[in-house]
């Protein structure tokens, strides 16, 4: 007869912070170099009732953003458009079940639209506003940059007129090295976590946030590799809308 | 057509000394760069060296612009203005309705302190009409007062689309009775 | 809502480029700012920080005992919240704040909440059960431009004043452990605040920066970046505001430098004014509006 095994739940407890986040090969926990990004994958237009969507896997990290718009407002007169963003992370999203909504949302809600709103030509549109609402299904670290990406996919995918697209990264220093892309464990257990948005063909830093004590040198190198990360997640966002384009 | 046809938002596509900046580009630094994803499209324009440079593209954004022909859906209608849903830009139609309102000294460009705006339109009849403003927080300004603005469809108060007579009357079909509106001429 | 006129927007941008700003600053000259310890009696600590007597913060410190984040269960916990009153300016009533409430909570728990800022171990009581919250609740008064360093400022001198009462901790018959908060108000330990950083903002207004804006110059500014740094001249924390444009990396890495040299002396001159405020705690303080 089939007995099922009965497998021990870890308890809560227990720390999981391994001893080593850098192997002696300089190589992180997952196997990857420092200035690796895990396996990406893109797809726009998921969501058929939205004008734009875009869903974007960082590996584990899984987020899908929608834009509708431009949409009447009923805020005072303005001969600008608006970009109205919204940050949600679905309550299984994390290790630990999360409680409706917490401050980290707003929060986030802030950065995202302050990082897509340089991009937007916003006098193409007055008096009207770009929704652009985003879901983080599964989050494993670098939650903010891959909802920023996403939305400027979703943008792009509408068709509202944008300057550039924003590409965006995340970093952290984990013993004594600085790492892109980190893992949630490598966000937990680090220290100076940087999440940065940047358009690449205007060379323009749109968001950067950090928070943790880092020295100055260490900085201005990971302001440096945050860019050039940035870089790399664009020209993966080009591709990916090319691709779509002729489908 | 091959990937690398498609350019994507921010891409250099010309240059202003050799192009005219067009629909879905924009313009940096004398740099043409495009604001959408799309094949890029050259136009020539008569009697100019330059060609028009346009990005085209699937989706595009309508908004209202001043200027531009729209159709609207009569909602309410006041002795002062008549408030209407703009349904359709410059024959696109749009995903969300934006709200509108004609004054009464817009509806038609003759003896504009006489108009009753119950005898230029009902709630319900769809009216051709030019965005003259931006208006507002809550609706934008439109204007009927050109021979082939007004209302294009309406209904009876039997239930039977009206058929226009003359520039302000419309007759029901089935029971002869004729209407007063604010008709636009579409021949 | 305050608004400002193209005409006076075109004549602070023209002045900024010419290094004169209309209160006479050039621009990386911060205000002088006031800073009054130990205000509220009920709290465990408070800071009054007044930046040339228009902007005007208040922080209150009040520690408590309860359970430590399980992520981390032998260190203590930080509740920031900040909330910009509506008789500070009338955007500011019902929803309003909301937003700059939600961005100078983050900015203020981004400084503080690292293990390098304040020694979080040592405020662990009992490993996994009991430790100090720390509860940091801010009160913008009145709204002058340059809320972020006003905060910074005041939160810095309120964790320097706050007392934290004395515990025993004993373990009864029962095998509970039973904590008893001393009464005697002399009975305190207080917490090191040397690491804590206070934040510098630049303003990027037309192609040059500025620090430490005024409202009208927070009007005419494209993008905001605040930076924060301790004494050791180490970057905690930085939060770029968007606005309305980017800014290029080679010009950030400028901002940083600038903004690290003129924190590490803003530091030094906060802590001689708080160490002058902490031998003259038998002055007489006149009152709150003084």
């Amino acid at each position: 007869m089939y007995a099922p095994q009965i497998k021990s739940v870890r308890p809560l407890q227990q720390s999981d912070k391994p001893s080593k986040f850098i192997g002696d090969d300089g190589k992180r926990i997952d196997g990857r170099s420092l200035d690796e990004f895990r396996s990406v994958f893109m797809r726009t237009g998921m969501v058929k009732q939205a004008k734009g969507s875009a869903y974007i896997e960082l590996n584990n990290t899984k987020v899908i953003c929608s834009a509708y718009g431009p949409r009447q407002t009923n805020n005072e007169f303005s001969d600008k458009g608006m970009l109205n963003c919204d940050f949600k992370i679905a309550s299984f999203a994390s290790k630990q079940r999360r409680k409706k909504t917490r401050d980290e949302d707003k929060e986030f809600s802030i950065y995202m639209r302050d990082a897509l709103e340089i991009s937007v030509n916003l006098d193409k549109f007055p008096k009207s506003v770009v929704d652009v609402y985003a879901l983080v299904l599964e989050d494993d670290g670098s939650a903010l940059a891959a909802a920023i990406m996403c939305g400027s996919l979703a943008l792009a995918d509408a068709g509202i007129e944008l300057y550039d697209l924003v590409g965006a990264c995340s970093a952290i220093k984990v013993d004594s090295h600085i790492v892109i892309d980190p893992s949630s464990t490598e966000q937990k257990y680090g220290v100076g976590a940087i999440t940065c948005a940047h358009m690449s063909n205007l060379n323009e830093i749109t968001q950067l946030t950090e928070a943790g004590d880092v020295e100055y040198s260490t900085m201005v190198e990971f302001v440096n590799m945050c860019v050039d990360g940035c870089r790399k997640m664009s020209d993966k966002m080009r591709q990916t809308l090319a691709t779509e384009h002729l489908k | 057509m091959s990937e690398s046809d498609v350019v994507t938002p921010g891409t250099r596509i010309g240059s202003v000394d050799t192009h005219i900046s067009g629909r879905g580009t924009y313009t940096r630094d004398g740099r043409i760069c495009a604001s959408v994803v799309g094949r890029v499209v050259t136009k020539d324009v008569p009697n100019q060296d330059k060609k028009i440079i346009e990005v085209e593209s699937k989706q595009e954004t309508t908004v209202p612009q001043i200027g531009s022909i729209v159709l609207a859906t009569v909602v309410k209608t006041t002795t002062q203005f008549a408030k209407v849903d703009i349904t359709c830009v410059e024959g696109k139609a749009l995903e969300t309705t934006f709200m509108g309102m004609i004054r009464q000294q817009d509806v038609r460009a003759t003896e504009i302190d006489k108009v009753v705006i119950y005898e230029s339109f009902r709630p319900g009849d769809v009216v051709r009409a030019v965005v003259i403003s931006l208006g507002d927080s809550k609706s934008y300004y439109l204007s009927t007062a050109r021979n082939e603005l007004g209302v294009v469809f309406g209904t009876s108060m039997a239930g039977q689309t009206l058929v226009p007579v003359s520039w302000k009357e419309m007759e029901c079909p089935k029971t002869h009775l004729r209407e007063l509106r604010k008709v636009a001429k579409t021949i | 809502m305050i608004k400002i006129s193209p005409s006076e927007k075109q004549f602070l941008i023209d002045g900024i480029k010419q290094n004169m700003r209309t209160d006479g600053r050039s621009r990386l000259d911060y205000r002088a700012f006031t800073v009054e310890t130990g205000l509220v009696a009920q709290t465990n600590g408070s800071a009054r920080v007044k930046l040339a007597n228009n902007t005007d913060v208040l922080v209150g410190v009040k520690v408590e005992i309860g359970d430590p984040d399980p992520d981390f269960p032998d260190q203590g916990r930080l509740e920031v919240r900040v909330e910009c009153s509506p008789s500070a300016s009338p955007e500011f009533e019902g929803r309003g704040a909301e937003e700059m409430n939600a961005i100078l909570s983050a900015m203020l728990r981004n400084m503080l909440q690292n293990a390098r800022t304040v020694d979080w171990a040592s405020l662990c009581i009992s490993p996994g059960k009991q430790c100090w919250i720390v509860y940091v609740d801010c009160l913008v008064l009145d709204s002058a431009g340059n809320l972020f360093d006003a905060l910074s400022i005041a939160t810095k001198s309120a964790l320097f004043n706050t007392k934290v009462p004395k515990i025993e901790v004993m373990e009864t018959s029962s095998g509970q452990t039973e904590i008893e908060v001393s009464d005697d108000p002399s009975d305190f330990t207080r917490l090191s605040t040397a690491s804590i950083p206070i934040s510098v903002t630049l303003a990027k207004v037309g192609s040059r920066y500025i620090v430490d804006p005024t409202i009208e110059e927070e009007l005419c500014m494209e993008s905001r970046v605040t930076i924060a740094i301790n004494s050791k001249g180490n970057i905690c924390s930085i939060q770029k505001g968007g606005v309305s444009s980017g800014i290029n990396p080679s010009e950030f890495n400028k901002m940083l430098q600038h903004a690290r040299k003129i924190g590490l002396v803003l530091l030094k001159e906060l802590d001689a004014l708080l160490d002058k405020e902490e031998n003259n705690d038998t002055s007489t303080k006149i009152g709150f509006a003084r």
